[in-house]
């Protein structure tokens, strides 16, 4: 599940993804991260509620990583305890961290 | 100490250590031949030698031993019981090859074999090139897989796969894969993230990753193929032996940077010859030319380093287990431990005369080390008793044969150790 909110003092919005991040799920998350991902945006994505990620799931996150790298996107991150799990996937299947170099990432 | 060493005498050595060992473990197959360890040894001492003769350029050695090698590897990749036939013709090469050595030995470089042996060993070699096709369709293919790992040899594989794109809606699941390869033995696995593009460009359901495995694993190639059995429509799918314990090719360099990208298929040799005036930024050179992508690099600069740290790590393993050690020097050592005896024993008196408490000490901790080193010294001079008796193993074997009598030698107590220099004397 994806939910986005608008903090209009910070002029930013709000990305939570809750639940499981899977095949079943990545087209309806893919759709709503097309919609924030506007040039000039400014994100802040919160992953902790996160309770099973897939190879979809990863490549999904990989492919949002890379849309805030070249649109050069305001961009903050909450992996919270979601990180372990990026971590353990990435780092078995070699594949490199989607925000490996966001703010927040290493907090 | 004279220290310097004639390398035909080291060749010498070598050749004639080579040469028992391989009629005793062509008598021993005889007895086993089932024994796919043993084939193995045979294969690895005529491997050996043919490669030692070939830096001499003794040229019949080489014909006659790189016959006999490709025989047992024939054998060895059927996973077959060795055939009577094999051991006599075997054991006849043996003697050719032995007469060649003494030969070269003598100063006689330009020897030629007797065509005789190479007409038997390739007779051997052609017999089985033509049934090969046959057997191998005939062979039970987890029998293969068995005996390859019974072999124990270590094997590693460069496997390239990218899925097809609808992995995911067909049911597959490349994690589980890249898990069952990990169970096989020793994996890198090296991802490839870069076809996975931004959001707008994205089919959430398509998988566009894919990956390079360096898989280090005592099973068959057969059995690594088996874990993509249900993955034939993969977009990628190449699964190459690059490392193995008995390649010929084994040097701890590996291949260089471009020769290995070339073989890979990451670059055509023609854009590597473009580049080659700058060797040192080889790699940045291709990948600013748009030759190839970081991540192809990066990878191609993994295997490299994988294969030579494997390489390493088994030269280690080599080096460690044994080391030849001229028996002169072994004597050498001997005698020095013996002059350090009558030093001690004069400082023992040396300490007695003057009453000094501390010389005393230092006197009796000397003589406990003292031993242990003599010991340790008699033990290296030491050799198993059998080693003179191996010879007659195969004189029984060709009597029995002519005189068409079933002769059994049973030897107990070879393991017992002699000094060497005392063996030496009762063999002469």
């Amino acid at each position: 599940m994806i939910e986005v909110t608008e903090d209009r003092k910070q002029r930013k919005q709000r990305v939570v993804i809750s639940g499981k991040l899977t095949y079943a799920e990545v087209s309806e998350v893919h759709t709503r991260l097309q919609e924030v991902c506007v040039p000039k945006a400014r994100l802040e994505l919160d992953l902790d509620k996160v309770t099973g990620i897939d190879l979809a799931g990863y490549q999904l996150l990989l492919s949002l990583g890379r849309t805030i790298r070249e649109r050069k996107l305001k961009f903050t991150v909450n992996p919270g305890s979601c990180r372990e799990r990026l971590v353990k996937l990435g780092g078995f299947a070699g594949l490199p961290q989607p925000f490996a170099e966001a703010d927040g990432w290493q907090e | 100490m004279n220290t310097e060493t004639d390398p035909l005498d080291v060749f010498g050595e070598e050749a004639a250590e080579i040469l028992t060992e391989f009629e005793q473990t062509l008598i021993n197959l005889e007895e086993n031949p089932e024994n796919l360890q043993l084939i193995d040894t045979a294969f690895r001492g005529l491997h050996t030698l043919k490669g030692a003769a070939s830096m001499f350029g003794f040229t019949g050695l080489v014909e006659v031993t790189h016959l006999l090698e490709a025989l047992f590897e024939q054998v060895r990749n059927s996973g077959e019981t060795i055939s009577s036939d094999i051991i006599n013709v075997a054991l006849q090469s043996q003697d050719e090859i032995n007469r060649l050595v003494q030969g070269a030995l003598g100063g006689e470089t330009g020897q030629e074999a007797d065509p005789g042996t190479v007409a038997a060993i390739s007779s051997l070699v052609s017999a089985r090139k033509g049934s090969s096709a046959g057997l191998l369709a005939d062979s039970d293919p987890e029998k293969t897989a068995e005996a390859a790992a019974g072999a124990q040899l270590l094997r590693t594989f460069r496997i390239e796969y990218t899925p097809h794109p609808d992995v995911w809606k067909n049911g597959g699941n490349p994690l589980a894969l890249l898990m069952e390869l990990n169970e096989l033995g020793t994996c890198l696995i090296i991802g490839y993230a870069g076809e996975v593009p931004v959001l707008d460009d994205l089919q959430p359901d398509a998988c566009r990753i894919g990956w390079e495995i360096l898989l280090t694993t005592n099973r068959s190639e057969e059995r690594v193929r088996d874990v993509f059995l249900f993955a034939q429509d993969s977009l990628r799918l190449e699964i190459e032996l690059i490392d193995a314990d008995d390649f010929s090719d084994s040097d701890v360099s590996y291949k260089r940077l471009g020769e290995l990208l070339v073989e890979r298929g990451d670059i055509e040799a023609e854009q590597l010859q473009s580049v080659m005036q700058d060797r040192d930024f080889l790699g940045q050179l291709l990948v600013e030319k748009g030759y190839i992508s970081g991540e192809r690099l990066q990878s191609a600069l993994e295997e490299q380093q994988y294969v030579r740290k494997l390489r390493e790590t088994r030269h280690k393993v080599e080096l460690s287990s044994t080391i030849k050690v001229r028996t002169d020097k072994l004597n050498s050592l001997v005698n020095l431990v013996g002059e350090l005896g009558t030093l001690h024993a004069r400082l023992g008196m040396l300490s007695e005369k003057r009453q000094d408490e501390d010389l005393s000490s230092v006197s009796e901790q000397m003589e406990s080390m003292l031993r242990q080193l003599r010991e340790l010294a008699m033990d290296m001079h030491m050799v198993p008793v059998g080693l003179l008796f191996n010879g007659f193993r195969r004189l029984v074997r060709d009597l029995a044969g002519e005189l068409k009598k079933e002769v059994r030698l049973v030897q107990e107590g070879t393991e017992a150790e002699l000094d060497k220099n005392v063996l030496d004397r009762l063999k002469d």
